[in-house]
């Protein structure tokens, strides 16, 4: 991230900024509130690397919609921090249930 | 100092060469010293001897018949002896042979004699690798000597550094204070990065 030498400074994400980035996109693609998914960052050779641990929505086939979501979660933090993302770990906690909570 | 064009330029290449060499005066005041105290001290004995008075240590003569006629205590002693002679003959040719080089480099300049630290160096290139890499203050350090500096940049992650971007930014940075001190750059881009 730099802007070249005619303009003076740099931006620079703190990597707090980079991990509610990648938990909300990480909830997003999980299906679950984003308050029960954990993001750490790390660095796989140069690249990112993002270990989600969290509940993702009860669907039929949840090792594939992982996976899905794993490299759907990838492009999208990279998309958005303009990072290269090398690795996203998800590790599953539980199923979140739609209607859950119903209020009656 | 005959092919200096003015006067000056003798006194001020004298300056550089004395400002980036260490002196040798102390090796040499130390070894005077200890040369001098040695032959007093032979002297004064000498001396007593003459006189027929008793002596301060070891009676010359006396001196001389142990060491014709060793017994194994003085070969001990004449050999512990020889071994810090030795070292401090290796210390003193190392010191008059060795060029002595401070960490500092001679500028060109109109005027006057300029000498700048090679810390100045390295912190110039750092930086200029820092700005070139686009990664924090702390992430890219260096190191100079004599005319060549090694960059050494830690990326952040997932923003890839070209090698080759960050070595053209440290030549370009360090020809401005000299020609010489871009020539050899070294960049190593580390492996692993770090977070912001």
């Amino acid at each position: 991230m730099t802007g070249g030498p005619e303009v003076p400074g740099r931006v620079e994400i703190t990597a707090r900024a980079l991990t509610s980035c990648a938990r909300a996109v990480a909830a997003e693609h999980l299906g679950a509130p984003a308050r029960r998914v954990r993001v750490t960052l790390g660095d796989h050779q140069g690249s990112l690397a993002l270990d989600i641990t969290g509940p993702m929505a009860a669907a039929d086939d949840l090792v594939g919609r992982a996976t899905t979501s794993a490299t759907a979660v990838r492009d999208r933090v990279g998309e958005l921090t303009g990072r290269r993302v090398g690795s996203a770990h998800i590790e599953l906690t539980g199923i979140v249930r739609e209607h859950e909570t119903r209020v009656r | 100092m005959s092919s200096s064009p003015n006067g000056a330029s003798g006194v001020e290449r004298r300056i550089r060469r004395r400002s980036v060499h260490r002196s040798r005066s102390t090796a040499v005041s130390v070894a005077l010293v200890v040369l001098a105290l040695v032959a007093a001290w032979i002297g004064t004995e000498s001396v007593l001897r003459a006189v027929g008075a008793a002596p301060l240590l070891a009676d010359p003569q006396t001196a001389v018949d142990t060491a014709l006629r060793p017994d194994a205590a003085f070969v001990t002693i004449a050999e512990v002896i020889a071994g810090v002679l030795v070292v401090l003959g290796i210390v003193l040719v190392v010191l008059a042979l060795k060029p002595g080089r401070q960490h500092r480099s001679p500028v060109p300049h109109e005027r006057g004699a300029v000498i700048i630290d090679t810390r100045i160096i390295a912190a110039t290139a750092a930086n200029a690798a820092g700005t070139a890499a686009g990664v924090p203050d702390g992430n890219a350090t260096a190191t100079s000597r004599g005319t060549s500096t090694e960059v050494r940049v830690v990326p952040v992650s997932g923003i890839a550094v070209d090698e080759g971007i960050v070595r053209d930014a440290v030549k370009d940075r360090l020809g401005q204070l000299d020609e010489r001190f871009g020539r050899r750059v070294k960049v190593r881009i580390a492996e692993q990065g770090t977070l912001s």
